[in-house]
């Protein structure tokens, strides 16, 4: 198990956690670094968006794509072509983060290896320890707000414009998702290359993290109800005949109960069927027999 | 009471994170690793990706011993993390009772050894010499051994594809 | 048919390929598979709409974790080529694109699995030869032929399946569209309710409630929901923070937060309490 050694520590960790909350106003403006910083992450984070395009296995993941995305960094702080080897060697092992905030990773390796080259005797096992260990917390973040709030609040909308067959709905899709996605890939990469993982602890200890995460849990379960509310659809067609009166439309009853009883109860009796480790398969195929059943019979009402 | 001691190489990530303290309904986690305990980085970005429902506590090996041992753990439901089997085994050794079963989730895919060196057990769990030695000690703990990645996959008995190696 | 399957082969590429070309774009969910293969197709809004009631089904059916449920751009674009080249309704289509997803998913599952596994070997000795040019061989020449081979189900699923499908077509009974249909209307529930399993929290579970009563009640629209819920998510992460800071002055911080992890004896009560 290799130790984060010394190196390491110059790379960005402060000593001890800055608790003044006032230090969290990062400047995240790649601006005041040099013009040859900036192409050199310019770069990186063109070639980042190709990162999982091809894949090497469950064996080394998404390294490809790191050692794709760093080439830039290699060609510029490395001269000789045997420096340049051992560099891409040294990142033939397994990568896989969320895209997005990958390239904080990126920004990071590359003052790291900037380190290196500029430094006799950098342990350079310490830039694989970094790697290993960001990798993980950072993707559980990356994941829970691109693909679970972010995408869900994108979907949402485009679904909804898209069932009337506007082709809005997708490229707003498109939008929504892409442009926070595309604006944090590039502070991850400014990010990771002037602050290195010192960045990290300061914002923990400010809080902000874990109010994120909270904030994201109550966006992403307040789309997904609108979402429930709006695309899971069942209306009874059944009334009940009443002598000398109208039929009684049963479903003005469950709308009396609560409207949309039927949606939200499926949802909810899914996700518990779920909970209970029900096969996915199974309770898909539950749902088409149950939706079989109810359209052939006249259960429900269906508009064409 | 340890409800389960995974060995992950990854240690808290988004599927470790979110699923599986829903569905082994934990209090805690108790991360079990030197060099997180020691790196101010690493330990904060540990408790970032740590779902707000749970407690945590990332250790030294030494300490988490101590802290598994605690007798102020008897009731709560805790998930215990490390990440490679040689620290798993140490925690079994020294909390005698505590701890019946190990999930060998992910294992050596970032150790930096070549993949000629090490000797695949199942997917995701790929042991370099010493770590197929602590697996087989391991095993003769008489705690259950098994490889599950997810709660929705299957959980795979390792036991007797380590005895054999 | 080989025109069609073509195309659909070239559809189904352009999403699926695409998508990981730039930057995981989300060009793989059946939102712009149905784009894509309604552009191409020549009927837009038939696409996505299709697009769009697949997206719901398949909500859950995200690859966090390795594990893959289905494979939602082979559906979608076989579901649009069967409504708008073979006239299948598209009540029909989208129910029967829904254990196309499955099978597809199957199939990418095990290109994922073992094509990929070769890309290993090859990386090892591009990165050992120190040459750029082999390393980008790899990554774009194995993109081309994982995903060239991913969109496979999709051409063949045209070119074979055109016949049997309609033959099919002509011979369902209305009331077996009504049902299919009943079944697209009530598959969302599935895909809801895997998103809702992945994000489900206890405390946080009212919000669910909030959220349905906003579109079921209310009537918002979902840009109206999104924005409500970032009212709410403001208000609520600046009272989350100043309690975080007055804990915090007074040291009483308990989860995961707080004070420098050298302190062994106080987070351990923490933790224990």
């Amino acid at each position: 198990m290799s130790e984060i050694n010394g190196s390491a520590q110059s790379s960005g960790s402060s000593a001890g956690i800055e608790r003044n909350p006032q230090e969290m106003r990062v400047n995240m403006s790649a601006k005041d670094l040099s013009p040859e910083d900036r192409k050199m992450l310019h770069s990186i984070y063109w070639r980042s968006f190709t990162e999982y395009c091809f894949w090497a296995g469950e064996a080394e993941a998404g390294s490809d794509g790191f050692i794709y995305s760093m080439i830039p960094a290699f060609r510029r702080y490395y001269k000789t072509e045997d420096e340049r080897r051992d560099a891409m060697m040294r990142h033939t092992t397994w990568f896989n983060m969320t895209e997005n905030v990958s390239t904080f990773v990126m920004g990071l390796v590359a003052s790291m290896e900037k380190e290196n080259s500029e430094v006799e005797g950098f342990d350079t096992s310490s830039i694989d320890a970094v790697k290993a260990s960001l990798m993980g917390p950072m993707s559980g973040l990356g994941d829970a707000i691109f693909w679970g709030v972010l995408r869900c609040i994108a979907a949402a909308v485009g679904i909804s414009i898209a069932s009337t067959g506007s082709a809005l709905g997708p490229i707003l899709f498109l939008l929504i998702y892409n442009i926070p996605s595309m604006l944090c890939r590039w502070w991850m990469t400014v990010l990771g290359y002037k602050l290195g993982s010192s960045f990290l602890s300061k914002a923990y200890a400010s809080g902000v993290m874990r109010i994120l995460t909270k904030a994201a849990g109550i966006l992403g379960l307040l789309m997904i109800g609108a979402m429930a509310a709006s695309f899971v659809k069942f209306s009874c067609a059944l009334a009940i005949p009443v002598p000398n009166a109208d039929a009684v439309q049963i479903q003005t009853y469950l709308d009396a109960i609560f409207k949309g009883l039927v949606p939200f109860s499926l949802t909810l009796f899914c996700m518990w069927l779920l909970q209970k480790k029900v096969n996915v398969v199974w309770i898909i195929i539950g749902i088409m027999v149950l939706g079989l059943v109810f359209g052939m019979t006249g259960v429900v009402a269906v508009s064409a | 009471m340890i409800v389960q001691v995974r060995i992950d190489d990854r240690l808290i990530h988004g599927q470790v994170a979110l699923m599986w303290s829903k569905f082994l309904d934990t209090r805690g986690i108790i991360v079990a690793n030197d060099a997180a305990a020691r790196s101010e980085a690493v330990s904060s970005t540990l408790k970032m990706s740590c779902p707000s429902s749970q407690r945590l506590l990332v250790k030294t090996v030494d300490d988490a011993v101590r802290a598994i041992n605690d007798p102020r753990g008897k009731g709560m439901r805790i998930f215990v993390l490390t990440n490679c089997v040689r620290d798993a085994l140490e925690l079994v050794r020294r909390c005698p009772g505590e701890i019946s079963e190990v999930n060998m989730a992910n294992v050596g895919r970032f150790d930096g050894a070549k993949a000629n060196e090490k000797t695949k057990v199942i997917t995701g769990v790929e042991l370099t010499k010493s770590e197929v030695e602590a697996a087989r000690e391991l095993c003769l703990t008489g705690v259950d051994v098994y490889h599950q990645t997810t709660p929705n996959d299957f959980k795979t008995d390792v036991s007797d594809i380590i005895g054999r190696l | 048919m080989l025109g069609t399957a073509l195309l659909a082969f070239l559809a189904a590429f352009i999403s699926l390929g695409g998508n990981y070309i730039f930057g995981q774009c989300m060009s793989e969910r059946p939102l712009v598979a149905g784009l894509v293969a309604g552009a191409i197709f020549g009927n837009i809004p038939a696409g996505v709409m299709i697009g769009a009631a697949l997206e719901a089904i398949f909500m859950g059916a995200v690859n966090i974790g390795g594990a893959v449920t289905a494979e939602p751009v082979t559906a979608t674009t076989l579901a649009v080529v069967f409504v708008v080249v073979m006239h299948m309704d598209q009540g029909v289509a989208i129910a029967l694109a829904v254990p196309i997803g499955l099978l597809a998913g199957l199939f990418y599952m095990f290109m994922h699995l073992s094509v990929s596994s070769l890309g290993a070997p090859l990386i090892d000795r591009a990165a050992a030869s120190g040459k750029e040019s082999r390393i980008k061989l790899v990554h774009f020449g194995g993109w081309a032929v994982k995903y060239g081979l991913c969109c496979l189900p999709t051409f063949f699923g045209v070119l074979l399946g055109a016949e049997p499908v309609s033959q099919m077509i002509s011979q369902i009974p209305a009331t077996v569209i009504a049902g299919f249909t009943a079944s697209g209307n009530l598959l969302p529930a599935v895909g809801m309710a895997m998103l809702l399993k992945m994000l489900w929290d206890k405390k946080l579970a009212v919000y669910f409630l909030l959220g349905f009563i906003l579109v079921s009640y209310l009537g918002l629209p979902m840009v109206g929901v999104a924005a409500f819920g970032i009212v709410v998510v403001v208000v609520t992460s600046l009272r989350d923070k100043e309690v975080f800071d007055l804990e915090k002055a007074k040291g009483t911080t308990d989860t995961a937060d707080g004070a420098s992890p050298a302190i062994s004896k106080s987070d351990e009560e923490a933790f224990f309490a």
